[in-house]
């Protein structure tokens, strides 16, 4: 019955699409996933697993974490205009991209 | 092994001079507590030309990219020091050390005499020497050579870093040059 419940429960939510948090580890010089596929208002936490500073900065300039220290985070509520190609602000090799839909 | 890392180091110019001693055979000798000082060192060096960098640089990219030498050598060596104390070793003075030192100190000398555009390139020149015989002492000399397993991994996680930053200093020397 429990599970009936249960069940019943989770096919409502995914009637109304809901909101999913996605973690992107910046690890050993790279944002891990690379891509991350996301839908209004779900939420990125960028995590910080490196000894060194970094950012996750929108390459049209759209959002922009600002220095991310060692084991520090941050996090976006997605918005209309955040898919796009990504860049660590100080290590412009790191490259990732916040893809939209699922 | 050794003629690999005297092969890799000798094509370093004025990096290699200073790299050359693991080159002589001496490389399996390292303890831990001298991985431990090799490294803090590199870092070092690398910071204070960093902060030369920033007073003398013309170039915005320059500055840029001594702005992340300063950030990210600081940082590695913060938690080089905090693993250190925490495995209690005290990090022992070596000649690999003490080369790496008088490395730094003719490339210091070296760069003080110049301004602007020259300084520029002789200063992402001599990046991109010291960041690829770090590179190579890193695979060939460090990680082989470290027995702790914590050590080991903070080498290999530092590894990353200095490959990107002998990345950003080759695609700036490509810039710095015209």
């Amino acid at each position: 019955m429990a599970a009936v419940a249960a069940a019943a429960t989770s096919a409502c939510a995914a009637d109304v699409q809901p909101v999913r948090t996605h973690v992107v580890e910046i690890r050993q010089f790279a944002f891990l996933p690379e891509t991350v596929s996301v839908s209004p208002g779900d939420t990125i936490r960028w995590v910080n697993r490196d000894p060194v500073p970094h950012t996750a900065t929108a390459s049209n300039g759209s959002w922009d974490s600002g220095r991310l220290e060692a084991e520090s985070e941050w996090v976006m509520v997605v918005g209309g205009a955040a898919a796009g190609d990504y860049v660590c602000a100080y290590h412009p090799n790191m490259k990732a991209t916040v893809q939209a839909g699922r | 092994m050794g003629r690999r890392i005297f092969g890799l180091l000798s094509g370093a110019g004025l990096v290699a001079a200073c790299l050359a001693v693991p080159a002589t055979g001496r490389a399996q000798d390292l303890s831990d507590a001298q991985v431990a000082h090799v490294a803090v060192t590199a870092n070092t060096i690398d910071a204070d030309l960093a902060k030369l960098a920033l007073e003398r640089a013309h170039s915005s990219d320059v500055k840029a990219f001594a702005r992340m030498m300063i950030d990210d050598h600081t940082g590695v060596n913060q938690k080089a020091a905090a693993l250190a104390k925490k495995l209690n070793v005290t990090p022992v003075a070596n000649d690999v050390s003490a080369s790496l030192e008088k490395g730094a100190r003719e490339a210091r000398a070296n760069l003080v005499k110049l301004t602007g555009a020259a300084f520029d390139r002789a200063y992402i020149a001599r990046e991109v020497e010291y960041h690829a015989a770090v590179l190579g002492a890193i695979d060939d000399l460090l990680i082989p050579t470290t027995e702790n397993s914590e050590l080991k991994e903070l080498l290999k996680t530092v590894r990353p870093a200095v490959a990107a930053h002998l990345e950003r200093a080759r695609q700036i020397q490509q810039t710095v040059a015209q």
